[in-house]
Parts: structure tokens; sequence; C-alpha cells
């Protein structure tokens, strides 16, 4: 094990050169130098930012993130909205009682830029709303303005206390999970700060630089955090100071527990740079190591070749800790993941989890878009490219339900003969959370937390499905491709991918976008009715002068006059295509503009068999694909298949019911 | 008398009065149908003509599940992949632990309610023949005796439903409070699983204790020609527990037979095929299983029945040694 982690320190080392060569503006970069109380739960540090002003305008003011006091009481802006959105928000609250509040406290807060240096007092400050008890953003007001190209050092001392059991960050037990855990910078964005208070529906934003961060835990604790460990050094009082350095990075998350198990492994693929994973993991999970390590190889490699390599030389895995609420989320170079003690063969767990995690190392690590505000382009582009790699890598997985379910308990178990591909999975959420908002909106703008899921995740994954079988495959890998090269480390608007998508496509697709993000809905077009009867045989004169003609088709092989019905039930419109099957096996397709609510196409031929609409199933933004075929006649040989499966049901559970008489 | 000789003479009397299998499995049949042809309707309406038929064959595609019983309503509702194989097995055996049959909406919760009445009219013409010394069969004399005991049965049946509403609506969630004290903060969700699969044992334990009771409250009241029900439960769980070894031993017994011819049936219906030849099997062969169930079911009055009819007459012995 010992040589093992020395050939990957070796590895490191190599690795860290290609770091370097990533062109990437490091606009704020941190020393951080931070000790952590397991038993007081806190961490309190120093923080020493230099920031440089990569805008076209000078700015007087530097405006801060303080994410953890969106955990300091009932009041925060994130609780409010939690009160709002959470269907049972006393068990969620009940998380904190025998305080369990987290907070961070500003000791002392100074800026030197070229022609001042000052002790500076930071003041709160709530850009998204008015609540004045929301303490997750503060401003200072410089002395003096930083101009373009100009840099200011700010030294902060603060004090961190951890949340118990908070949604992404916090402690349970003696399993720490440290994240939004220091004052972090806002981003000097289209000249204006932009740095929006901690919201119950959204995720972060912020900007890359350099990470050298030195952590103090008792020497008892396993630690991982995001960047590569360069130093240990064991001090008095039986604790021990890791530190870890990373360059291009725009946030740093860290774990201590001492109950970590830990794995690491090498990607190595001809084409790709070699990353060294490393797997903190619950000692249950045991038998979850190869599956983690699998999904994060998998996802290194497709979204490698597919979109941009990952660039960095190290990625942490943590296997989060039951109920911790820490699981599924991603920082840089790390991210976290979880799955039960017992899960269902087919079930896809961790896998599904572990490739959507390390998906967002490129949709939010490299590519840094802006989560507050365009949420799709992260959840949106790594949901469809975790269903990408996952129908790639694995195929689909299988239905399963846990028997006895409660929590911390279940008997899961796996139907094969019911299979689930990744999109299936997310069309069903696309449709059960409801067409409500459009996708273009602020996350905390949305109705409701369903209106936001679907918003971000669902719905754009399956514009991007879409558009992927619209535009063919050839022309979507040079958008990928083009997309994630042009935008990596940096900060993308809609407009910017759009703008990519019209350079590669053969036409403007800007109609469609319209269409996408601004428009609220579903789409969803039906076949809902054919029949075919015998057409009236001609005979007669037929024509005038001398091109009259005496016509008798009787005798002839019968024709018929078919009707097929579609129906647009949704409110986006979109040009489908139908295809009609003959009962002789011919073939015939119409193009429908999709624009009407109901349209009849008419047809002269043999009898037809059936009809679908979208055969070739490109549309998958429809909603209810289900209907989008039919057969002219019925057949129950399926009906009573399942019948019969239902009557079985039914008499054992009414045999059962026998047992109290 | 020993377990196995009750087991023994519980199986013969069973067969002996076999017709009763035939009788109640065409009951269940005839029930089952009544709600099964509108619910075949429903679903021919919705997937007779859909393109993913052919599919349908093989398994439930999930793509086409998932829509629809999103837009399900009623008895549709309760179509589900876990119809498949193992499932309704799997499903039913949930619902004994957990009592949550308001989950499958309230058509079936009428339907159990009947069936159990039903089920209590007929328990008191089986354990009657059982009791009876004459032995011989007839529809009528089981029909008669049936309704005879009817009241009885149908006072205990009421009784049987009160105290599994307090086992599930009392008892049950006391024992989840303790079982999720006792995991607490525990990191270890294998240790919070162990914790709970103690709490369902200890579920399993009081139902199949109840359940025995009241068997031999049925016992009891029939062959001791006794007029409260509430009586023969206390005599009832006076025998049980003055004759722990036995009645306990023997349903164990019986239990495990029951489990093995479960775990038969769930692995046969494994074997998933499009084949409409397979598929008539298949069927055929749940239908023996239904008929197998309804014949454990009656196993264990029979069993019962002999292992107290026994302890009586050794009672009536020792009474008349002493006058």
């Amino acid at each position: 094990m010992n040589k093992m982690c020395l050939i990957l320190c070796i590895a490191h080392a190599l690795a860290g050169v290609l770091i370097a060569q990533v062109p990437c503006t490091k606009v704020a970069s941190y020393q951080i130098d931070a000790r952590l109380d397991p038993a007081l739960k806190t961490v309190s540090g120093a923080v020493n930012l230099t920031w440089m002003n990569t805008g076209t305008s000078a700015t007087k003011e530097l405006w801060f993130h303080l994410y953890l006091n969106a955990f300091k009481n009932t009041n925060s802006t994130f609780h409010r909205e939690m009160a709002r959105h959470h269907s049972d928000i006393k068990q969620y609250m009940a998380r904190f009682a025998d305080d369990g509040w987290g907070y961070c406290d500003i000791i002392s807060f100074s800026a030197a830029a070229g022609s001042f240096t000052a002790d500076l007092t930071p003041q709160f400050v709530q850009p998204d709303d008015d609540n004045s008890d929301d303490e997750t953003v503060f401003k200072v007001d410089l002395p003096a303005a930083i101009s373009p190209g100009q840099s200011v050092t700010v030294k902060i001392n603060f004090a961190s206390r951890l949340p118990h059991r908070a949604p992404r960050t916090g402690y349970y037990g003696d399993y720490f999970f440290v994240a939004q855990w220091f004052p972090k910078i806002g981003v000097w964005y289209e000249n204006e700060w932009n740095c929006h208070q901690y919201h119950s529906h959204s995720e972060f934003f912020a900007d890359y630089g350099d990470y050298d961060v030195r952590l103090t835990v008792p020497s008892r604790f396993i630690v991982g955090a995001s960047g590569v460990r360069t130093d240990s050094t064991a001090n008095s009082g039986d604790t021990v100071t890791y530190r870890y350095q990373q360059e291009c990075i725009h946030d740093f998350a860290w774990t201590a527990y001492p109950g970590y198990r830990v794995a690491v492994r090498a990607f190595e693929h001809p084409e790709l740079p070699p990353v060294t994973m490393r797997l903190l993991y619950q000692p249950d999970h045991k038998r979850y190591v190869d599956d983690y390590f699998s999904a994060t190889e998998n996802t290194l490699k497709y979204l490698g070749l597919w979109y941009v390599p990952y660039p960095y030389s190290h990625i942490t895995i943590v296997d989060a800790a039951w109920k911790s609420s820490t699981g599924g989320m991603e920082y840089p170079t790390l991210f976290t993941a979880g799955v039960d003690w017992l899960t269902a063969r087919g079930s896809q767990d961790p896998l599904g989890v572990t490739v959507h995690e390390c998906t967002h190392q490129f949709f939010y690590g490299l590519i840094g878009s802006n989560e507050f505000e365009n949420a799709w382009l992260d959840e949106g582009f790594t949901t469809y490219a975790t269903s990408r790699c996952m129908n790639t890598a694995y195929g689909p997985g299988a239905f399963h339900k846990v028997y006895l379910s409660r929590d911390g308990f279940g008997i899961p178990v796996t139907f094969k003969s019911s299979e689930k591909d990744q999109r299936d999975w997310i069309v069903e959420n696309h449709q059960a959370r409801g067409a409500r908002d459009a996708m273009d909106k602020h996350s905390w703008d949305y109705v409701d937390r369903l209106a936001y899921r679907n918003n971000a995740y669902e719905k754009p994954a399956l514009m991007l499905w879409t558009l992927e079988s619209l535009l063919g495959e050839s022309v979507w890998a040079d958008i990928m491709q083009a997309y994630a090269s042009r935008w990596s480390f940096n900060h993308p608007r809609p407009h910017h991918f759009i703008d990519i998508v019209n350079e590669f496509a053969p036409e403007n697709m800007d109609w469609f976008f319209d269409k996408m993000l601004k428009e609220p809905g579903f789409v969803d077009y039906a076949v809902t009715h054919i029949e075919s009867n015998a057409a009236v045989q001609r005979r007669g004169y037929f024509g005038v002068g001398e091109g009259r003609e005496l016509k008798n088709d009787a005798g002839k092989d019968e024709e018929f006059e078919s009707q097929v019905h579609v129906e647009r039930l949704g409110q986006i419109q979109l040009p489908v295509e139908l295809l009609v099957t003959f009962e002789n096996g011919e073939t015939a397709s119409e193009l429908w503009s999709g624009e009407e609510l109901f349209k009849i196409f008419h047809f002269r031929g043999a009898k037809i068999e059936k009809a679908e609409i979208d055969p070739y199933h490109k549309i998958w933004l429809d909603a209810n694909p289900v209907n989008n075929g039919k057969y002219r006649r019925t057949n129950g040989v399926a009906s009573l298949r399942w019948g019969a499966a239902w009557l079985f049901w039914l008499q054992d559970l009414l045999e059962m019911i026998a047992l109290f008489s | 008398m020993k377990i196995r000789n009750a087991f023994r003479r519980g199986f013969s009397l069973m067969i002996h009065h076999r017709m009763i299998i035939g009788i109640i499995y065409l009951v269940n049949l005839c029930i089952a149908l009544l709600f099964a042809v509108p619910t075949f309707i429903l679903f021919h309406e919705k997937v007779g003509a859909l393109l993913l038929r052919d599919d349908l064959l093989s398994g439930l595609p999930y793509s086409w599940w998932s829509s629809f019983h999103f837009n399900a309503e009623g008895l549709e509702k309760t179509i589900r992949p876990s119809l498949a194989g193992f499932g309704p097995l799997l499903d039913n055996l949930e619902l004994l632990l957990t009592g949550q049959i308001q989950s499958y909406g309230w058509f079936v919760i009428c339907i159990g309610l009947a069936y159990l009445f039903i089920a209590a009219f007929f328990n008191g013409g089986a354990i009657a023949l059982y009791a009876d010394e004459r032995r011989s069969f007839s529809t009528g004399r089981f029909l008669s005796f049936a309704g005879t005991y009817f009241h009885h049965m149908a006072a205990l049946a009421v009784t049987t439903l009160v105290l599994f509403a307090l086992v599930f609506k009392v008892i049950q969630p006391a024992i989840f409070s303790l079982v999720d004290q006792v995991v607490g903060d525990s990191l270890s969700q294998s240790f919070a699983w162990s914790i709970n699969l103690i709490g369902y044992a200890l579920i399993l334990v009081l139902i199949f204790l109840l359940t025995l009771i009241l068997d031999y409250a049925k016992v009891i009241l029939i062959s001791e020609k006794k007029n409260s029900s509430w009586i023969c439960i206390g005599l009832a769980a006076a025998f049980i527990f003055r004759n722990a070894h036995k009645t306990i031993g023997l349903n164990l017994l019986l239990v495990l037979l029951a489990a093995a011819l479960v775990l038969v049936a769930g692995l046969l219906s494994m074997i998933n095929s499009s084949q409409l030849l397979l598929l008539i099997l298949g069927f055929i062969f749940q239908q023996l299983f239904i008929a197998a169930k309804i014949a454990t079911r009656l196993t264990f009055y029979a069993a019962e029945t002999a292992l107290y009819q026994e302890y009586a007459a050794a009672r009536e012995t020792v009474k008349k040694r002493k006058r």
C-alpha cells in the first residue's frame, strides 16, 4: 500500500505539469490555514486572498459569500425558502435542535492594494431579497477603486461553527464534511458583482484561482480534500497538518472522519492524461469500491473523449456517511456520492450518482456556469451527459422495489422484466414534475421545487438529447467539443452555447431555443385514431372531351381509404414525422409542422397496420412517448398476460387476508 | 399427542375433506375474477392497440409503465412491475408485516373485508367437520356447520381486526420508535438495518402468536360448543400457555410448510417467458399454488383441532379417573 502511495505521489507530481498547461485566468487565489476542533464542531482560520479585477471597469467594493450563515437560524433566506418548499419542514429543522446551528464569523478583515492598506468592516447585504436577517453575503467598501488588471490582497480571520446534518455541509457524529466554510469572494461578472445569497434551490458560482490550504485536524482523522495533498506535518498535541494545493479551481471542500477506509487507483487511457482516484468509503461499503472506481473511470474516459480531457491529476471520491445529507454533491476535484448498505442488482447504485457527480467535474468544475442564474447549464448538461455515459458504459438498469422500506432499512428486489434506461428515468421525472415555468429563470424564482428540478435537470437534458437526434451525432460532437474547450475555466451564458450550436448546425436553431428556454410546458404528440375503409370503386365516365374515359374498377384489388388522426397534447410545438406502415409491408411518411392541435392524414392503398409519430425517437422531449404509436387493430395477448398476473396477485392477497379470519 | 402426529392427523383430515379446498378455491377465483375482468378490460383499452404491446408480453417496459402509472386512477394504480415473477407474493408478504392495505386503495380494502367474512363463514364449517367424529363429508353438512357457527366466527374476525389494528397502529409504531432511539446517530447503516430487522421480527412474532391464539379460539369454540368468543380467546391463550412447546411447535412446522410452498412458487414464477404455452402453464401453476395455499391454511385448522381434541380427551380421562 505504501509503495502504491509513493508511486501515486510521483504520478501526482508529474501530472501537476498538466495543470500548469491549462490556460486559466487566476482571478481569485487563496491561501487558507484552518483548524478543526471536532469537540466544538468549529473550524477557525485565516484566509489570504489575492483577487484580480479581470473586468473592463473598476470596482470600489468587494463582495463575499458567507454561506455557513444559511444555517445560523430559521430566518436565513435558505431556511425561509426551505420552509416554503419543504414538505416536512419540522422534520428538517429537528436536525438543528440541541444547538446544531452553524455560522461563520469574520473576526478581522483587511485589504491592501497599490495605494492603500486598510482594516475594513464587512456589511451584510441582500441582493436577491429584502430579508435583512440573511447574512450569507457581505461586502466591504474599499478606500480606492481596483482598476481592471489590478489586484488586491485580502486577509480575513474567520471562525466557523459547523451545522448538524445541514444540506451539503456540517457534521454527523464524528463525520465532518466541510463545504461553503470560508469567506469566498463573489464574481466580478459583466462589470458588476454577481454574488447571490444562499438559496434553497440553488448551487454556487465562483471564480477560478489557485488554492493552497493547510488543514490541522486531530491525527486520528482521515482527511480528503479538493486538490492534491502535497505535505503533512505531525504537530504536538496529537494533531496533524495536511497541505492541499490545486491550481485553477473555483471552490474548496474537505472532509474528515476517523472511520473512512481509503482506496487508491489510477485512471489510465492512451488518449487521456492519467488521473489518480482516491476513494474514501464507509466501513460497511467495501462491496461498492469497484463500482465507485468503475463509474469514475467511465466518466473520465467517456467525457474526456467526447468533450474535453479532465485536466487535473487527481480526483477524490467521498462515500458520504448515511443520513449526513452531504452525499451527491460536487466540488472541484472532489465529489460526494452515497449508497445504501443493501442495494438491488440492476438498480445502478451507486453507479448513477457517481457518474452524475463526476460529470459535474466537467459541467461545473471546468465549465463554470452561473448556477444561480442558469442552473440548466450545469445540471441539465450533467443530467444529459450522465445518461449518455451510463447508457454507453452500463446499458439499462432494471426496475427495483425496496420492501419494508423505512429509514435505514429495506429489502431491495430487482424486477428484471422491467428494464429502466437512464432516459426513461429522465422522461418519467419530466412528466411527473410538471410543465410549470420556463427554463431560463433564476433558480430561486421558480414556482416550486419541482419546477426548479424539472427546468434545471430533466427538461434541458431531454432538450440536449433532442438536439443531438435532430442534428446528428457528428455535428453534435463538434458542438459539444467546441463548447467544452472554448468555455473551460470560464463562465458561459446560455447564448454562448446557442451561438456554438448555430455555428455548427446546418440551420439557425434560435427558433428551437426560443421555444425551449422561454416557453413553459410539455412536448407531447400522439396518434389517437387509425381507420381503414374500403375505397369507393371508380365506375363511370371520368374526364371531359377526348380525355373522357369509361372506368370500371370492379373486380380489381380492393383499395382502402385510411385516416390517421394525430394530436398535439403538449403546449410546445415542434415539427415531427409520421410513419405509416400498411398491411402489405409498404410504408409512407409525412412531415407535420406540429402547430395544429389536431390533424388528419389521409392515405389510399392497402389497409394500415400501424402508425407512429416521431418513429425514430428524435423528440426526447416528448413527455409521453407511449402514445406515439398505435396499431389499427387491437390484440389482447399482452392484456391477458398482465390480467392473469393481476388475478393471481388478488387471489393471493385474499388468501392472505383469510389468515386473519 | 406428538407434534408430528398432530400434523399427520391434520393433513389426513384436510385430504379427507378435500372438497372444502375446491369450494374455497372456487369462491376465491370467482371473487378475484369479478375484479380481474374489469381490470383486464381497462388494461386492454389502454394497451391493446399500443405499439408497445409486443414488449409487454415479455415484461413491463419501464417507459410505458411510468407514463401509464402517472395517469392511472383507481384499479389501474395496482398495475405495477412487481406483478411479475415473485413480486405478488412479496407484495402481499410485505402487507402482512406492515398492514398498509390502504396503499392499494379503498376497493382492495372492501374486497378484503368481504373475503374476510366469507373466509370466516367457511372456517366454521371446516373446523366443525374436522372436529366431528362422523368423519363424513357432504356439502350440505359443511354449509350447515358454516351457517351454525358464522356469528361466532364473524365475532372472532371482528376481534381479530381490532387486535391487528392495535398491532399496526399502536404496537408497531412503538416498536419502531424504540428502534429509532436505539439506532440514534449511528453512522453505520448496517447497524441500523440489523436493529430494524429485529423490529420487524418482533412484529412477525406478535402476528404469529395472535394468529395462534385466534386459531385455537375458533377450535375451542366449536369443539367445546361455547357461546362466547371472548371466553374462547382466553381459553385458547391458557391452552397455548400450558402446551406451549406443542402448539407453537406444530404451528412453526406448518409455517415452515407454507414458507416452503411460497419459496417453490416464487422460484417457479421467476421463469419469465413471452411464449403463449409457457404463459398458460404459468397461469395453471399459479392456480395450483392458490389451491395449495388454501390447503395449507386448512391443514393448520385441522392439525390444531386434532391437537386440541387429543388434549380435551386426555383432560376428560383424568376427570373421570378423579371421580
